[in-house]
């Protein structure tokens, strides 16, 4: 799905990444990398594949697209310790993915924590895009993450729930990437603040993104 | 009296019964013991385990309690030397009332307590260091008990284990729960012995067997409760479809004038709100009429339940949260509104109404649409014959089992092969192998993965005698947090302005919008919002909710009634039905067929609709809702590799309707049974149904924590999403001990496999196709059915892709 924000040209891919041609670049955001292995103290034991499974996706969306920078948009770990506990397999997937052009922008869930050799940031600027981990009133153009959009509503006497990305002219909020993120739907009084009333939904079908008529929803 | 010599008893029984204080008081009533209750006395003096099959209302709480009160001369104080567990909390308060008016007025020597989830932690740990002489509680509370450190001490007096209404327990998981705690039981406590009530029960040896390893007997009350039983009749026609019984309202209100109190089963809540409202529009007379059922809130549910008890109520519209032994005596007249769906349920109810056994059950059965007509018919002749369902026997689910290896664990260090032969002694899990234990117990231990990310840190870990033990203090508690078995669906408060009213399902309320109104609690309550503590809604003046509701608690047709209603509809000329009923089916036979009892009828024809047409497809099977749905997911994914453009289809308990954009023209081949099932299994794994399972089962085994949507998210409580677990598991993990067991479960329980392969076997030869112009007089209640499943998941993902990208194509999005 091909979208214009700005006037830049983004592709939206149905694994919940934006593609941003123009700067080879792709945008991903909330991988909440080893969220399975965060809860052990609490007794559940999740199955501990949600970091490959998550990475897998993302490298396999790099070769394809032939990125050249990744921007994470906060909370790439589920916790600021989750590096630590990466099992060999997926830290050397997770090093390979990071180089010299990655942009790091901290997260709240691993604001402690920051990839040797990057530089972390808060806010993100180029090409007058604004990036940045939660949205903000002040910044305009600006794409972000945090919320884990996602989209309720029927088709054809069925209810689909999909996570989504959500934008208006000022701004975009994209998915969550990482493969064990519940969400919060667009429904919630807090994208009503964010956004205009006219605002775009695209949610991640199986194969394609797709447009949701936001008139239809409640 | 007792006679001096009594057939039943031997002379030391006899006397001990005469010399008890409670021989006196019992007389002193004017009451008689009957002979199956002695009959228990002498059994259970020859240390025989018991179960007592006798109807509803004839003493069986006293015969299971008798061996008990009759020994209270030698109890100590703060001893527990009875255990009663029964399926209801309110039950059990109901039990220990009863029990406290003869202790109270005979002064007997005799503690009595109630233990369930609603007791107060103060008097939990009053209960924990002053044990009861008698503890009343249910299978949850009582394997709670069994995890504490100290729950040797506290049973190893037991005499008593006495488990009311055996029946319910036996197919479900919470039976699995309470059979493994019996288990455990008879190595702390091994001579106490058992004794098991139950109403209807059809197969007794398996029942027995069920809770009993050792010698045992069982005592049948033969006398039979008088039933009276028939049909409401009505001016206005039975309706075709539907399940509100509104043509008959008149008639119902009539029948409940005429009783001094009355109970009113249905089968869903929806029904309950609708029939109570409807009730009240024509309570002319202002009868006292009031609604019970399983999502009111606690205070409102106690306040209509303790109106029953002073007699203040009329007529009480409820739905099964009334079914069990609640002892009101007064009831005079029981109906039901909506086929029963099954036997011994009926007998259940009915038994409600004048609970003295002397006196005949007086019972009206309202069918909603015709084909219930024919299934009340059926359950009439049934109730006759006495002719009652067997009980359907599970296999101990695994993750029943993953819980109660951490209870153990939580109660004392365990050697795992002790374990093990003790968990075969317990009924549902006698089946039960060797490495699939160990598959339960490493998933317990760490999770199971064949990836050792959690190898360091464990729930339960060996200690240096080689004893699995566990440790973590937090974990033990939030264990004893989450024990239980029964995953309700997720539920979201309702207020009426700041009153709390009840809980209602979370799909319902996310297709609600503002101004939308329902029925709750017995008013139509017009929907504003839903915030953090759940829906909030104010009341309005619309008679008639906008948004009806007719989900939860449809109750599968049993296999048996469903044979009965299929004979009697092909003997319809010889039976005394009713005009329009009997001109229904006359008019079928001529235009189509009545269906056949060996053979399986199929009708096709199609519908014009404005735009384009839709070829319709009745499968006439009778083999109840739940076969029918195995049925029709295999049949519309046949007809998807057939591209016939299957769209939808609906299962009842009578029939399977699927409908397609395209004519299946070879609809016999449709029905083979040869290799019918393949791909099914692939077909499963992404469907809602095995994930809804799976949902429950992580929970249960403590894979996840319970969710309360509406709650405030705290700290402590983790929401996972059971879909995405799922979803890696099943990628990168298949064979995990969880997707085993959730597959088993649906197996079994929804998906009545072996039935349909049987059914398809025995038909091979006898399918009848009718190829009809147009729609035959059967075909039309089924169509009119809203149940209608949708083909799911993937397939609409892609189509709505496909709509997406024709709109992009033609410049419209």
């Amino acid at each position: 799905m091909n979208i214009i924000f700005n006037k830049n040209k983004f592709i939206l891919n149905p694994d919940g990444s934006m593609f941003w041609p123009k700067e080879s670049c792709l945008i991903v955001g909330d991988l909440h990398l080893e969220k399975s292995t965060s809860y052990i103290d609490q007794g559940n034991f999740l199955p501990p594949y949600d970091t490959l499974e998550t990475l897998s996706k993302l490298s396999n969306t790099i070769k394809e697209k032939s990125i050249k920078k990744v921007i994470f948009l906060g909370d790439v770990f589920h916790d600021s310790n989750g590096y630590k506990r990466l099992k060999l397999k997926e830290k050397s997937l997770f090093d390979k993915i990071l180089n010299e052009n990655t942009i790091w922008i901290s997260g709240n869930h691993d604001f402690d924590f920051i990839p040797n050799g990057l530089n972390n940031y808060i806010l993100y600027k180029l090409n007058k895009l604004t990036f940045s981990h939660i949205s903000c009133s002040n910044n305009s153009k600006e794409i972000s993450a945090h919320y884990h959009p996602k989209v309720t509503f029927k088709y054809m006497g069925t209810k689909i729930s999909k996570p989504c990305f959500v934008m208006d002219k000022n701004k975009i909020i994209i998915p969550a990437y990482g493969s064990y993120t519940g969400g919060l739907n667009i429904s919630s009084i807090i994208f009503k603040n964010i956004f205009s009333h006219n605002f775009d939904i695209y949610a991640l079908g199986n194969k394609k993104v797709f447009r949701v008529n936001n008139s239809k929803l409640k | 009296m007792i006679q001096k010599e009594h057939k039943y008893l031997n002379s030391i029984t006899q006397s001990k019964i005469q010399s008890h204080k409670i021989n006196k008081w019992f007389f002193s009533k004017g009451w008689k013991y009957y002979d199956y209750q002695l009959k228990v006395i002498e059994e259970v003096s020859k240390k025989n385990d018991i179960l007592i099959t006798s109807p509803t209302g004839s003493g069986k709480t006293l015969a299971g309690l008798l061996p008990t009160i009759l020994q209270s001369n030698e109890f100590k104080m703060n001893s527990l030397y009875t255990v009663y567990i029964s399926p209801l909390k309110s039950l059990s308060y109901d039990i220990e009332r009863n029990l406290l008016i003869p202790i109270n007025e005979c002064k007997l020597n005799l503690s009595v307590s109630v233990r369930t989830g609603d007791t107060s932690s103060y008097k939990k740990s009053i209960q924990l260091q002053k044990p009861p002489n008698i503890l009343v509680t249910t299978p949850e509370s009582f394997a709670l008990l069994m995890s504490y450190k100290k729950a040797e001490a506290y049973f190893c007096n037991l005499r008593y284990l006495i488990i009311d209404e055996l029946h319910n327990f036996i197919h479900s998981k919470r039976g699995d729960l309470l059979t493994l705690n019996l288990a455990r039981l008879n190595s702390i406590a091994p001579n106490h012995n058992k004794i098991a009530l139950s109403a209807t029960l059809k197969d007794k040896k398996t029942g027995l067997a069920y809770f009993s390893k050792r010698k045992a007997k069982i005592i049948e009350n033969l006398k039979n409760k008088k039933l009276s039983v028939s049909i409401i009749k009505s001016d206005n026609n039975i309706p075709w479809s539907g399940y509100m019984a509104t043509y008959a309202i008149k008639n119902i209100y009539k029948a409940i004038s005429n009783h001094k109190s009355s109970i009113i089963f249905v089968n869903t809540r929806a029904q309950a709100e609708y029939l109570f409202q409807s009730l009240w529009k024509v309570n002319n007379k202002k009868l006292n009429i009031a609604v019970h059922h399983g999502s009111l809130e606690k205070k409102l549910r106690i306040e209509i339940e303790k109106k029953m008890f002073d007699g203040n109520i009329n007529c009480i519209v409820a739905t099964s949260s009334l079914e069990l032994g609640l002892d009101w005596g007064n009831v005079s007249l029981v109906i039901q509104v909506g086929a029963p769906k099954g036997i011994s349920r009926m007998i259940q109810r009915i038994g409600r109404s004048n609970h003295k056994i002397d006196l005949p059950s007086k019972a009206l059965l309202v069918p909603t649409n015709k084909f219930e007509y024919i299934e009340c018919e059926a359950v009439k002749l049934a109730l006759i014959e006495n002719d009652i369902e067997e009980i359907k026997i599970k296999e101990g689910s695994l993750d029943v089992l993953a819980q109660h290896i951490f209870g153990v664990a939580c109660s004392k260090p365990f050697n795992e092969k002790l374990l093990f032969d003790n968990i075969k002694t317990s009924f549902p899990y006698k089946n039960l192998n060797f490495i699939t234990f160990k598959k339960v117990l490493k998933f317990v231990e760490n999770g199971g993965y064949s990836l050792k990310h959690y190898r360091e840190f464990n729930k339960i870990k060996k200690n240096s005698s080689g004893l699995y033990e566990a440790n973590n203090k937090k974990l033990i508690h939030k264990y004893r947090m989450n024990i239980g078995t029964i995953v309700d669906s997720d539920q979201i408060n309702v207020y009426l302005n700041r009153k709390k009213l009840g809980k209602i399902e979370d799909y319902f309320v996310q297709n609600l919008e503002k101004g939308d109104t329902f029925l709750f609690a017995g008013e139509v309550l017009e929907y504003l919002e839903t915030n953090m503590h759940g829906v909030l809604t104010k009341k309005c003046n619309f008679k008639y909710p906008k948004i009806p509701s007719y989900s939860g608690g449809r109750l599968p047709l049993s296999t048996k009634l469903s044979k009965k209603v299929i004979n009697l509809i092909n003997n319809y000329k010889n039976v005394d039905l009713p005009i329009e009923i009997n001109l229904w089916l006359k008019k079928q036979e001529n235009y189509s067929m009545i269906p056949p009892i060996n053979g399986l009828l199929i009708e096709t024809f199609t519908r014009k609709k404005t735009n384009y047409k839709k070829s319709y497809m009745v499968a006439y099977t009778f083999q109840g809702r739940s076969a029918n749905q195995t049925l029709g997911i295999v049949i519309l994914k046949k007809m998807l590799n057939l591209k016939l453009n299957p769209v939808a289809f609906i299962a009842t308990d009578y029939a399977l309707v699927i409908w397609s954009e395209k004519e299946c023209k070879e609809v016999k081949k449709l029905f083979e049974q040869k290799d019918f099932f393949n791909g099914f299994d692939n077909w499963l794994q992404n469907t809602s149904l095995i994930r809804k399972h799976f949902k429950d089962v992580a929970i249960i085994s403590g894979l996840i924590d319970k969710n309360y949507p509406g709650h405030i998210k705290t700290h402590k409580q983790i929401k996972f999403n059971s879909d995405l677990i799922y979803d890696v598991l099943q990628k990168y993990e298949k064979n995990h001990i969880l997707l085993e067991s959730s597959k088993l479960e649906v197996m079994y329980e929804l998906l009545d496999y072996k039935k349909i392969i049987n059914y398809l076997t025995n038909i091979k030869n006898q399918i009848i196709h009718k190829n009809l112009i147009k729609v035959s007089p059967m075909a039309i209640p089924l169509l009119l059915e809203f149940n209608i499943e949708k083909i799911k998941d993937e397939n609409i993902i892609d189509r709505i892709e496909d709509e997406n990208t024709l709109l992009i194509e033609a410049n419209l999005n």
